[in-house]
């Protein structure tokens, strides 16, 4: 008996999923009919008449069918209930429309003008219908929100912040609810309630849907919103359901983070307990530091700023490497740049202004060994990214040395082997930023160093390394 | 930039070739000529990588072929000075698998070190008297004193360290930086291999551990001999000159392109990348490797050793001049590690060859500015019994293959020095905090470099492969 009783709300269901696929098949007839309606006017087209009326028939059993279909899906419920009704009304108008059509063509009751003025309504019915159903599949701004961003004039979509700081993001606002809004709320919101569950605020997530609570605080297990995560793809309770984005091992990871840890709303990270997955997880939400995770030891120091410079033009590189310069990009995230002349040892100050175009971009710049003299330094002054400078062997001078005074966030400056001396130690006082500087074989003297190591107590300034011979001990 | 064979392919056959060859009309050959042309874009500098900002731009590798002994080194046991002659307790052995070597042994009798330890420098590293550079140092390196490892015999624990894998046919992990960061001198080797021997009888070493495995064959290590042939076959025969060369390698080209269109077989592209990268390197290679410029005080803080080609303290001052030059991964071995009998009179001839041309290389980078975007590397292959092999004495003790923990030491850019990270327990036998794996060491290497190594992959027979297999974890805490 009780078969009996199930199979044919079954067989319901059956039918009414069947309502977005039918539903195009009375769009697509009732639409040529229209067009062969205006087209069989011209006498060169008279020869359409006959199929009119065979599609006006498919087009009233297609629209009435779809009709029904649609009832039946209405009935799972759902869905938003002004527009259902909207949708229902119009459907049904519609069908009967169809139906008038049909049976005036059979019987040849046609007044003047009667086909293209009611095809013109059907158009225009299945137009709006057709809208409606959309909306309420897709939601009601599914398109005019695209629409009207094309025109420039849509309400500025919420950009979220980017999390700078991990610890202090709130687990609900910042890393919980952008995973629902992407892949829950399209189908759990004030417009379309899917097991009359709404997701779209916390009261409402946390009160859940008809089958009641969905979340259950610190029993992840038992959360009927973590257990249909877990379903198989197959399964009809999974959820999202197949054929929707998924949620990454990831967030899922933090959601069962978040309910385990209490399900609560106002919680900062710091605040809640986490294992080693949950870490590396969340510090991977954190922008910048070129990719780099924080750890519990502190965050790994990024030499770089976490800016984004733009992306480098073709000709520019090409410009360089056709030099035999050679063009590594450093962090793919944030498009920084070194640049190296070691296959080009000619490279002189007349080739200098090659680097200006990408002077945003450069953040290492190598020209040890080559021919640049204290003129090359005005230009790689402009290059104020610059975050490492080698120098070495060549033979720019302390006069130049002023024009790097630019460079905020210049931390290595190497100048081995070249003709700098005391004075050009004086104007690198002013370079607070320096962390390493090397002045091996340099002609500045100790007590030039002395001087500079007292100006800038946090940098190590390199005159050199000794190695104290020893006697190698005796086999015992 | 497609990192698999199988796509590469189908790219080449599906873009540009069927473009352009099966005459579908003009259309078509312009939609080809706006689509990129993977063959060139390779041609010189195969990149995937850097996946985020790197700290260093290059790597020298000590590698300690044979395992030198932790506890004679670095891993101070007292311990071990207290219960001398004792038998190591089987609760602290836990069934650990032994070598055939001394598996038969009725006793392990527990061994200390014959060598003085103290604390130096202001991190208070414990260095023994065997290093006594080391103790210049002190303050310079990131020891790591828990390492271990999976296989208890050289070939496959010294593949493993190469490879990630311990049997061999995978690529080096100075291959993998080849491939994924390509190489800022075109005129050398991406990666570059030096082999210097200790002592006699070493542990064989093999061309495996700097094979390129499946990846294309230009990222294969090349090995540069000592002497005047460094490459071989590298210079023309005689009679043949430097411009009837670069014609036959023109032309050569042309016949291998006109084949490559057939037969799609990257290992043709690799091949005529080798042929110009090796004409290159017939300038580049005499010119780097010429150490006769170097002045004496080089020479003096290399010591000795240093004039003598083939040595590891020539090779050292080879590693600088390559780390000069831009080489991405340079990487040295050593032979002549394996103490399992008279260690104390052996160990101190491999500590002298090593000790005082290692701490040189490390000074001379520094000076030089270039240890702060190097990353160096020293350590073997496994640990050493914290027992003798073989009868122990006050003058004489062996000691055999131990994998459960070891000492290595790290310095460079984004390392922090002047300390020591993980512990072992205190019969020096098993970690007690903070192990690292080798697959951990090899994913921090590649972490410097700016290498995710999940990340970095290559496709091979239906199967995604990296260095790091399917395990490795970034050591964050010794980064800076």
């Amino acid at each position: 008996m009780v078969l009996l009783k199930v199979s044919p709300s079954n067989f319901e269901i059956l039918i009414g999923r069947l309502h977005p696929l039918v539903i195009h098949l009375p769009i697509g007839i009732l639409l040529l009919v229209a067009l062969f309606e205006f087209l069989a006017r011209k006498e060169k087209y008279t020869v359409l008449r006959p199929a009119i009326i065979k599609m006006a028939f498919w087009g009233m059993i297609s629209a009435i069918f779809s009709c029904v279909a649609g009832y039946l899906l209405s009935k799972s419920g759902g869905y938003e209930k002004d527009l259902l009704v909207w949708h229902k009304w119009f459907g049904i108008v519609l069908a009967v429309i169809a139906t008038a059509f049909y049976i005036f063509k059979k019987i040849e009751k046609e007044f003047k003008q009667f086909g293209i003025v009611s095809s013109a309504i059907f158009t225009i019915m299945l137009a709006v219908t057709g809208h409606l159903g959309g909306a309420l599949t897709h939601g009601e701004d599914f398109l005019t929100q695209p629409l009207l961003s094309l025109l420039g004039s849509a309400p500025v979509k919420v950009v979220r912040k980017p999390i700078t700081n991990i610890n202090e993001a709130l687990v609900y606002n910042d890393i919980i609810k952008p995973v629902l809004e992407q892949k829950c709320v399209q189908c759990h919101n004030s417009q379309k309630q899917k097991g009359n569950l709404r997701m779209d605020t916390p009261e409402l997530l946390l009160k859940g849907g008809e089958h009641g609570k969905i979340i259950l605080a610190g029993n992840t297990n038992e959360s009927e919103i973590y257990k249909r995560l877990l379903l198989s793809e197959e399964d009809e309770h999974r959820m999202p359901p197949k054929g929707k984005t998924q949620l990454t091992e990831q967030e899922i990871v933090l959601l069962q983070w978040w309910i385990q840890t209490g399900a609560a709303m106002d919680k900062k990270v710091a605040n809640l307990a986490k294992d080693d997955k949950v870490k590396t997880i969340l510090a991977s939400l954190q922008v910048g530091a070129g990719g780099q995770e924080t750890n519990e030891y502190g965050k790994e120091v990024s030499e770089f700023l976490e800016e984004k410079v733009p992306n480098l033009a073709t000709k520019d590189i090409e410009s360089l490497t056709k030099m035999n310069i050679s063009v590594d990009v450093l962090s793919p995230k944030n498009g920084w740049v070194s640049i190296n002349t070691v296959n080009n040892t000619g490279f002189n100050d007349a080739q200098i202004g090659l680097l200006l175009p990408l002077k945003l971009q450069i953040v290492w710049l190598n020209l040890g060994d080559s021919q640049i003299t204290g003129i090359s330094l005005k230009t790689i002054g402009e290059l104020i990214n610059l975050t490492r400078l080698n120098l070495e062997n060549t033979s720019v001078s302390d006069a130049g040395l002023q024009n790097l005074s630019k460079l905020k966030n210049l931390q290595y400056l190497n100048l081995v082997n070249t003709p700098i001396t005391n004075a050009g130690l004086e104007i690198l006082k002013e370079f607070k930023s320096l962390k390493k500087v090397y002045l091996w074989q340099s002609k500045a003297t100790l007590v030039g160093v002395e001087a500079l190591r007292k100006a800038l107590p946090n940098s190590e300034i390199n005159i050199g390394e000794e190695l104290i011979t020893i006697k190698p001990i005796e086999s015992k | 930039m497609s990192n698999d064979l199988q796509d590469q392919v189908h790219d080449q056959m599906s873009r540009r070739t069927f473009l352009t060859n099966s005459g579908i009309g003009l259309g078509a050959a312009a939609l080809s000529a706006i689509l990129p042309n993977t063959a060139q874009a390779s041609e010189s500098n195969h990149k995937i990588g850097p996946h985020f900002a790197p700290k260093v731009k290059r790597v020298i590798y000590l590698h300690q072929s044979g395992a030198p002994s932790q506890l004679e080194t670095f891993d101070y046991k007292p311990k071990l000075e207290a219960m001398w002659g004792q038998n190591l307790p089987e609760s602290i052995r836990g069934g650990q698998r032994l070598t055939g070597m001394s598996a038969g042994q009725s006793s392990f009798p527990l061994a200390a070190s014959a060598f003085k330890f103290a604390q130096y420098g202001k991190s208070r590293a414990w260095i023994s008297d065997l290093l006594p550079y080391h103790k210049q140092i002190a303050d310079e390196l990131c020891f790591v004193k828990s390492m271990h490892t999976e296989h208890i015999n050289h070939d496959p624990a010294i593949t493993f360290i190469q490879t990630g894998n311990q049997i061999g046919g995978r690529p080096s992990m100075g291959s993998w930086m080849s491939y994924g960061l390509g190489s800022e001198n075109q005129n050398l080797p991406a990666f570059v291999v030096l082999l210097s021997r200790g002592r006699a009888g070493d542990q064989p070493l093999y061309a495996k551990l700097w094979s390129n495995g499946f990846i294309p064959s230009v990222h294969q290590g090349v090995v540069f001999r000592s002497g005047i042939d460094p490459v071989y076959y590298l210079n023309n025969p005689n009679g043949i000159d430097k411009s009837s060369r670069r014609n036959m390698l023109s032309a050569l080209s042309k016949l291998s392109e006109d084949q490559y269109k057939q037969v799609l077989d990257p290992e043709l592209d690799s091949r005529m990348k080798q042929y110009e990268m090796a004409y290159r390197m017939q300038s580049s290679v005499p010119e780097t490797l010429d150490i006769s410029k170097e002045p004496d005080s080089v020479f003096n803080m290399y010591g000795p050793d240093s004039r003598i080609p083939g040595t590891f303290a020539a090779n050292c001052l080879l590693a600088r001049k390559l780390a000069e030059k831009d080489v991405r991964f340079i990487q040295l071995y050593h032979q002549g590690w394996d103490q399992h009998g008279n260690l104390p009179k052996d160990i101190q001839i491999m500590a002298k060859s090593v000790d005082q041309a290692s701490v040189a290389l490390i000074k001379d980078l520094k000076q030089r500015g270039l240890l702060d975007d190097t990353l160096v590397v020293w350590g073997g292959e496994f640990g050493r019994t914290n027992y003798s092999q073989g009868k122990l004495t006050k003058e004489n003790y062996g000691r055999d293959h131990h994998p459960r923990c070891f000492s290595i030491y790290m310095t460079g850019g984004g390392i922090k020095r002047g300390i020591s990270y993980g512990e072992t327990d205190e019969f020096g036998y098993n970690i007690t905090k903070d192990p690292v794996h080798i697959h951990d060491l090899q994913a921090t290497i590649m972490h410097l470099m700016g290498i995710d190594h999940e990340q970095l992959t290559f496709k091979f027979q239906g199967r995604r492969y990296r260095l790091t297999d399917v395990a490795g974890k970034v050591v964050k805490p010794i980064l800076t």
